[in-house]
C-alpha cells in the first residue's frame, strides 16, 4: 500500500504537474469553479433566486479568470520572461543553457525527459515502453508519451549537446535557472492576471452575460 | 554585485523556494485586495450590495490565505514521513534532504543503510521534494473545491450579520445625533460663565 502511495505521489504526471505554475493554477481556478457556485447552492439560507444569481456570478467569473489566465501567462508571461532572459538579462552568461534552447516550451519539454531516470531515458531512446505495463489503456497512454518524447528528441538534434546529455548522462544538466525564470514569469503573471486584470474584463463581461440568461432579472425581481 | 547575480537570485528564489501553497496564498492576498476594490468602484450596483460583495470577497480570500498556507505545512510533514526509509533517523534524513550537495555515504557506516551510493541520496532528495510539491498542490486542490468554500460558508454569515448589525446602529446613532436636540445656548450674562469668571472682576495680586 505505502509504495503504492509513493509512486503515486512521485508520478511524472503530478510531479510535472506541481512543477507547472501555469498548469497549476488553471486547474485550481477550475476546481474553485466547481467548488464555490456548489457549496453556495448547499446553502439552505438563502432563497432559490439568491442562490441561482450568486452560483452563476461565481462560476462565470472563475471561469472568466481561467479564460483570461490561460489567454494571458503562457503567451504573454512565459514567452516574454524566456525572451527577456535569453535576449537580454543573461545574454552573455554562457553556462546557463539560455544559448542551447529555442524557447521555454522547448527548453520545459527537454526538462521533462531530464527529470526521468536513466531506464525510463534508455527506454525513449530503445524506442520502447516500460514492459511492466499490461493494461491497454496505460499502454497507450506510455506509447503517445513515447511519442511526444521522440519528438522533443528529434527537435534537439542527434548531434546536439543536449541529445547527448540525455542519452548518456545518470544526472542530465537541468539549467534550473531557465526554469526558475520560467517560474517567476509564471508567478508574476499569476499576481497580475487574476487579482488585477480578471476582475477588470469579468466586470465587463458579466452583467451582459447574467442578462443573456435572465438571471440579474430574477436579482431585480 | 551586477544585474545577471541580482536577477539569478531573484529566479532561484521563485523557482525554487515558493510552493504551490505559497504561490495560491499570495494570489489569495492580492485578490483579496483588488477585487473589493474593483467591486467597490462598480457604479451598477447600489452602495450596499457593493459593500456587501466586497466583503464576502475580501472575508473569502482572507479566509483563502491561512488555508493554503496550512495545507502546505501539512503536505512537507506528510511528505517527511513518507520519504524517509524505515530505520533512519529524522536528523540524518533532515541532513541528506536539505543539504545542497549529495551527502556523504561514508557517514551512513555501520547504519542499515552502510551500502547506499550517492546516487541514492540523490534519489532519495529528489523523492523529497517531488512528494512535497504533489502533496502541496493536492492540499491546494482540496483547499479550492472542498475546505474554503465551506469555511466561507459556516463563518461568512456570522460575520456579515455583525458588520451588518454594526453598520445600522452607527446609522442609527447618527440619525439620533441629527434629531437630538440642540444644546441650550447659553444666553445670560457671560460674565457670569466660567472662563469670565477668571477674566473679569476683581484680580488678586494685579495680574
Amino acid at each position: 500500500m505505502i509504495p503504492a502511495i509513493n509512486n503515486f505521489l512521485t508520478s511524472p504526471l503530478l510531479v510535472n504537474l506541481s512543477q507547472n505554475t501555469a498548469a497549476r493554477v488553471s486547474c485550481e481556478t477550475g476546481m474553485k469553479a466547481v467548488g464555490r457556485p456548489a457549496f453556495v447552492l448547499m446553502d439552505k439560507d438563502l432563497d432559490s433566486s439568491t442562490k441561482k444569481y450568486s452560483s452563476a456570478k461565481e462560476l462565470l467569473y472563475q471561469l472568466i479568470c481561467l479564460g483570461v489566465y490561460l489567454a494571458v501567462i503562457p503567451t504573454v508571461f512565459k514567452r516574454g520572461t524566456f525572451a527577456l532572459a535569453k535576449n537580454g538579462i543573461l545574454k552573455n552568461t554562457p553556462g546557463k543553457g539560455v544559448e542551447l534552447f529555442k524557447n521555454g516550451k522547448q527548453y520545459l519539454q527537454y526538462r521533462e525527459i531530464a527529470n526521468l531516470d536513466k531506464a525510463a531515458r534508455t527506454r525513449i531512446f530503445e524506442n520502447k515502453i516500460d514492459v511492466t505495463i499490461t493494461d491497454a489503456k496505460k499502454k497507450k497512454q506510455a506509447q503517445n508519451l513515447l511519442e511526444k518524447h521522440r519528438k522533443t528528441l528529434e527537435n534537439l538534434g542527434k548531434d546536439s549537446k543536449l541529445y547527448n546529455a540525455l542519452k548518456n548522462e545518470e544526472n542530465p544538466e537541468k539549467y534550473n535557472l531557465l526554469y526558475n525564470a520560467l517560474e517567476t514569469g509564471s508567478y508574476f503573471g499569476s499576481l497580475i492576471g487574476l487579482a488585477i486584470l480578471a476582475p477588470e474584463i469579468s466586470h465587463h463581461l458579466i452583467h451582459p452575460i447574467m442578462k443573456a440568461f435572465g438571471l440579474e432579472k430574477d436579482q431585480n425581481k | 554585485m551586477n544585474i545577471v547575480s541580482v536577477t539569478e537570485k531573484i529566479f532561484t528564489w521563485f523557482g525554487e523556494k515558493i510552493t504551490p501553497a505559497f504561490v495560491s496564498a499570495s494570489i489569495a492576498g492580492a485578490k483579496g485586495i483588488f477585487r473589493p476594490i474593483f467591486t467597490l468602484s462598480d457604479k451598477k450596483q447600489d452602495k450596499d450590495s457593493r459593500s456587501y460583495a466586497a466583503l464576502r470577497e475580501g472575508l473569502t480570500e482572507g479566509i483563502a490565505i491561512p488555508v493554503y498556507l496550512m495545507s502546505g505545512q501539512i503536505a512537507t510533514a506528510i511528505a517527511k514521513k513518507k520519504a524517509k526509509p524505515d530505520g533512519m533517523s529524522d536528523e540524518q534524513f533532515k541532513k541528506i534532504i536539505f543539504k545542497k550537495e549529495p551527502y556523504d555515504v561514508k557517514k551512513l557506516a555501520g547504519t542499515k543503510f552502510e551500502h547506499a551510493t550517492t546516487q541514492d541520496m540523490i534519489n532519495l532528495r529528489n523523492n523529497f521534494f517531488k512528494m512535497k510539491g504533489t502533496l502541496s498542490m493536492l492540499g491546494v486542490f482540496a483547499s479550492a473545491l472542498v475546505i474554503i468554500p465551506a469555511l466561507c460558508s459556516l463563518t461568512i454569515k456570522p460575520i456579515m450579520r455583525l458588520a451588518k448589525n454594526a453598520s445600522q446602529t452607527s446609522k442609527k446613532e447618527n440619525q439620533v445625533a441629527t434629531v437630538a436636540p440642540k444644546k441650550q445656548i447659553f444666553k445670560g450674562n457671560p460674565l457670569n460663565n466660567v472662563y469670565s469668571s477668571y477674566s473679569y472682576g476683581m484680580k488678586v495680586g494685579g495680574v
